[in-house]
């Protein structure tokens, strides 16, 4: 019995020592004794990465600005590179409003190209807020130059080092694709972090960075003279078109690039494969969704708290670090650019899944 | 940078913030403590509450937390055999045979103390490496990557134990384990027999807690036997300070090991306690490691503390983070208005530091605390075995459950659980299973890109021979160090 | 069982399972395929050689002390089924109510705890591990039942 009473004053120990954190305590979004609703955020990762921080920055603004000023929580459902945590959100999370998810380029890319493993449809869910990412190429200086005068003209490939042809690289390697660069691609780093030393270390000489990660990392290369910026992987606007990309004014598209080596404007199958990819992917990097059977006042109760958030001044100025500088979509605008990114002509679809077939021995309709 | 330094010292002492370390302090101890918990689920629970905090308040709960952690989890290893974290497996190697013959206090003590000794060492690395961080982290390239891979994967020849086949043996069970899931080279998934739940991967918590947890909480129920086969507690924490104290060249050399190994982007900080306890099981004279030899605690535990700050570099200046933990860490900086990147060391030099002070300070805080705390806990290991496991059942359940929140999370704790049971009653050796398992990821990524991009060229990279020549040397030259000392020690022969 | 024996089995189990994830992974495309045709090729190979070895042994009786040395069996089992049976409670009932009725069943049974006293423990546990949950948001399994 002393024993076992020691063992108790143990756990009590452990206990206690959380209770030393009145922070976790009182944070804790558990309960609703308020009475307020409560409002959930389902996130397919786990928690510290960008879609996870993405949702959490979003939640003290929702609680802010929607009517009743609802407790915003987050769920992380992880797994399956976000497939798992998608798919329990269409299937089995309430479709009464009070759970939302928050999507990424990871979860548009499968659903595009119909990976097997895919069992949402967001043809089926509203979108309530949608928020953009950009990427830039670079190469060395060296290469750049060569790049400028003729990019027909490497002999050797360039070595591009990339994660995995199915996931955001798919679209840079579109990119290659469409102005026929001969390129070596190396997938299978570990992450866009991997990927950028291998450049420092000369292991690759071409890459990708998304914004965020180019001006922290690859900026201060550019200034000592180590990496040069080619193009940036553009923006779709309202009408369908390539425009440059709001944060790199600066840096031409590829549409740009192609007409300045070959003259004429881009076309064809993959060149529009490119433009629907760079939509989903990049325009439409990150959404907040909201069940289509939701019933209608709660929709409208998020899309105005959406339209509130979009002007909320604090929101402005914080959304700086977290959202990169973009502005967010909402409303009537957002719902047309999915409407445009998620209809995927077959074509578009059979020439990628050829593309990943042949290229990179990758049958995305097994996955 | 020193004035830097002390400056960052100045607002690292703020009473304010320092509240604030030692509440992460608390959590980390705690969360180290509980087996199952590791550091990444510490960091998810502070994640929410650094949204928008003063950034050095923010890094000294985060800071504070991820540096005990390696602290608070010798409780359990030693104790009860059981990884608090998978940063601690080896310590159970001679910590839990040292708690089985009644010298659990003095394991403890010189666990902590050697956490501490090699915390600090961390944090001072951290501090030194600061200006030449850049051209070490690029010296490392895939084949250079894959060569390390395979060192550590040579620490399972060193661990095999009586028979080299069985040892070798469960080294190819853990790789062929760390294969479920999805391929580095193609996103094709394998052996995951049409579950989404296999497509990940299995994860290392749970594969940890089955093979070293489960089977203790078989055979304690078993043999009903108390974890302390003596009765009577002998030793006190002090004695073991003082022994770690006599060691503490050993204790150096494992912190600087910790340090490089967490260093390296890539690698993963996972598999530091085991290559610490294998270089120290081949260079300390006169050793009995595996059979209660307390230099076998000192070794991982040193080494493990100071991973922390050697896995700082790569994840505050480029961005790389080598493991969940660092993972979340980097997330959080961005909610505090952070970014990982060389900015760390220009304008935002005085956080940098500030992480240094909070990771030395947070060291010997965290290591007092547990020195305090061995007198009552270590009692533990006098209460038979039935009256514990229940509890201990209960609580991991619960930790496994955390590692992605699934069914599939229990169902593989006892699947491999079982399969480590066997192991154990049969005498194979388990060290090797995870060390395959935690190597095996890395070991086919840079295998396949080391290939890809350069062919065969890579062998005869400078890097890569001298690994090779490492490697050779640790596998077959110990025995020859060991003639040589033992030469010297019984009257000079040598010339 | 001897412990022998025992291990022969155990080398054929890993043998059977080393072979067929070879011939599985014949089945992965090109990329995906190197590495675990590497390792369970090795694998198989030194298993079966092992196998061979101890097999040889057991013959020639060398290893009498081995022989002589048994394993438990029902006693193993009849603790995995505890575990087994916790969480079959879990997975209908949900994680309290599981943890509840486990605990005070095998308190009693196992343990020889008085009701009392393995009621109290039930209690404190209990009401530390919700503590637990609300504080640190450590989340159940799911059951069947939602709860």
């Amino acid at each position: 019995m002393k024993k076992l009473s020691l063992m108790i004053s143990i756990i009590f120990l452990c206990g206690a020592l959380m209770a030393l954190n009145p922070l976790t305590t009182s944070g804790s979004g558990e309960e609703d004794p308020a009475g307020h609703n409560l409002l959930t955020f389902v996130v397919p990762f786990e928690a510290g990465g960008g879609t996870d921080i993405f949702g959490r920055f979003f939640t003290p603004y929702f609680s802010d600005q929607m009517e009743g000023n609802p407790l915003v929580q987050v769920e992380n459902i992880p797994g399956g590179g976000s497939i798992t945590g998608t798919n329990e959100f269409a299937q089995s999370k309430p479709k009464d409003g009070s759970h939302l998810l928050t999507s990424s380029a990871s979860s548009h890319i499968p659903y595009m190209l119909d990976q097997s493993s895919v069992n949402y449809d967001f043809k089926n869910m509203k979108p309530i807020i949608g928020s953009p990412m950009g990427g830039v190429v670079y190469t060395t200086p060296e290469k750049a130059e060569q790049f400028r005068e003729d990019l027909t003209s490497f002999e050797e490939p360039l070595y591009y080092a990339g994660i995995s042809p199915s996931g955001l690289d798919l679209v840079t390697l579109l990119s290659y694709e469409v102005l026929d660069l001969n390129f070596h691609g190396v997938l299978g780093y570990g992450g866009r972090g991997p990927s950028r030393v291998a450049f420092e270390q000369g292991e690759s000489n071409l890459d990708y960075q998304t914004t965020s990660a180019y001006n922290n990392n690859v900026k201060p290369l550019v200034e000592n003279g180590t990496a040069e910026p080619l193009y940036s992987l553009g923006q779709i606007d309202q009408n369908g078109d390539l425009v440059r990309d709001p944060q790199f004014p600066e840096l031409p598209t590829v549409e740009e690039v192609y007409i300045d080596q070959y003259g004429e404007a881009p076309s064809g199958e993959v060149w529009e494969a490119y433009k629907q990819m760079v939509n989903a992917a990049y325009t439409l990097n990150k959404v907040i969704w909201v069940h289509e059977d939701a019933p209608v006042e709660s929709i409208a109760r998020l899309q105005d708290g959406a339209e509130g958030i979009r002007q909320d001044e604090d929101f402005i100025e914080n959304s700086e670090t977290v959202l990169e500088g973009y502005d967010v979509l909402s409303g009537d605008a957002l719902q047309k650019q999915i409407d445009e990114a998620f209809n995927v002509s077959e074509s578009s679809k059979t020439l990628i899944q050829d593309y990943l077939l042949e290229k990179y021995d990758l049958d995305i309709t097994e996955l | 940078m020193i004035e830097s330094a002390i400056e960052a010292l100045a607002i690292v002492l703020d009473p304010s913030r320092l509240i604030y370390m030692f509440l992460g302090i608390g959590i980390g101890i705690v969360v180290g403590l509980l087996p199952g918990l590791s550091g990444t689920v510490g960091m998810a629970l502070l994640l929410p509450f650094v949204f928008g905090m003063d950034p050095y308040v923010g890094i000294a709960l985060l800071i504070g937390m991820v540096a005990v952690i390696q602290t608070g989890d010798t409780f359990p290893s030693i104790l009860l055999g059981i990884p608090g974290t998978s940063g601690s497996q080896a310590t159970i190697m001679d910590g839990y045979p040292l708690a089985q013959q009644g010298k659990a206090a003095k394991a403890m003590g010189a666990a902590f103390f050697s956490s501490l000794v090699g915390g600090v060492i961390g944090g001072i690395a951290l501090f030194l490496t600061i200006p030449f961080a850049e051209p070490l982290i690029t010296a490392f390239s895939s084949p250079e990557l894959f060569m390390l891979t395979m060192l550590g994967l040579s620490m399972t020849g060193l661990l095999a134990g009586k028979s080299v086949f069985k040892g070798i043996l469960a080294g190819l069970v853990g790789l062929l384990l760390g294969a479920i899931g999805s391929a580095p080279a193609v996103p094709e998934y394998r052996y995951t027999f049409d579950s989404l739940y296999l497509t990940q991967g299995l994860s290392l918590p749970v594969v940890a807690m089955a093979i070293f947890a489960f089977p203790i909480i078989i055979t304690m129920l078993t043999e009903k036997k108390k974890v302390s086969e003596v009765a009577k507690l002998e030793g006190g924490a002090l004695q073991g300070v003082m022994t770690s104290l006599k060691n503490k060249f050993l204790m150096a050399r494992s912190a600087v090991i910790g340090v490089i190994i967490g260093f390296i982007p890539g690698l993963g900080g996972s598999v530091v306690d085991w290559i610490a306890y294998g270089f120290g099981k081949k260079t300390v004279k006169n050793n009995t490691f595996g059979e209660g030899d307390i230099r076998g605690v000192i070794a991982p535990e040193s080494a493990n503390n100071a991973k922390e700050g050697g896995s700082m570099i790569p994840t505050l200046l480029f961005g790389i983070p080598g493991s969940g933990t660092t993972a979340i860490l980097l997330g959080g900086l961005t909610l505090m208005g952070l970014e990982a990147g060389p900015s760390m060391i220009t304008t935002n030099l005085d956080v940098t530091l500030s992480i240094v002070w909070t990771l030395v300070f947070a060291n010997i805080f965290g290591a007092i605390l547990c020195l305090m705390l061995i007198r009552p806990i270590s009692k533990l290991s006098t209460i038979s075995g039935e009256m514990i496991v229940p509890f201990l059942l209960v609580l991991l359940v619960i930790g496994a459950y955390q590692s992605s929140l699934s069914w599939g999370d229990l169902v593989v704790f006892v699947i491999i659980g079982l399969f480590g049971y066997l192991m154990t009653i049969l005498d194979w050796p388990r060290p090797p299973l995870l060390i395959g398992f935690v190597l095996a990821m890395s070991a086919e990524r840079y295998y396949w890109i080391s290939i890809e991009r350069y062919g065969w060229e890579w062998i005869t990279n400078p890097l890569v021979i001298i690994l090779a020549v490492v490697i050779i040397v640790l596998l077959t030259g110990g025995a020859i160090m060991k003639r040589f000392s033992r030469r010297i020690e019984s009257g000079g022969e040598s010339r | 069982m001897n412990k022998a024996l025992a291990n022969i089995l155990f080398t054929g189990f890993i043998f059977v399972m080393f072979t067929l994830a070879w011939i599985e992974a014949l089945t992965f495309t090109r990329l995906a395929q190197f590495f675990p045709l590497y390792i369970s090729l090795a694998g198989s190979t030194l298993s079966l050689v092992y196998l061979l070895k101890t097999l040889i042994d057991y013959r020639k009786e060398t290893s009498a002390e081995e022989r002589a040395e048994h394993i438990q069996i029902l006693k193993p089992l009849r603790y995995v089924v505890w575990v087994l049976g916790y969480l079959l409670l879990i997975y209908v009932f949900g994680f309290i109510i599981a943890t509840a009725v486990f605990l005070f069943v095998f308190l009693i049974y196992e343990s020889r705890m008085k009701v009392m006293q393995s009621l109290v423990s039930m209690a404190i546990t209990l009401v530390v591990v919700t503590y637990l949950s609300a504080a640190i948001n450590i989340e159940w399994p799911a059951s069947l039942l939602g709860l």
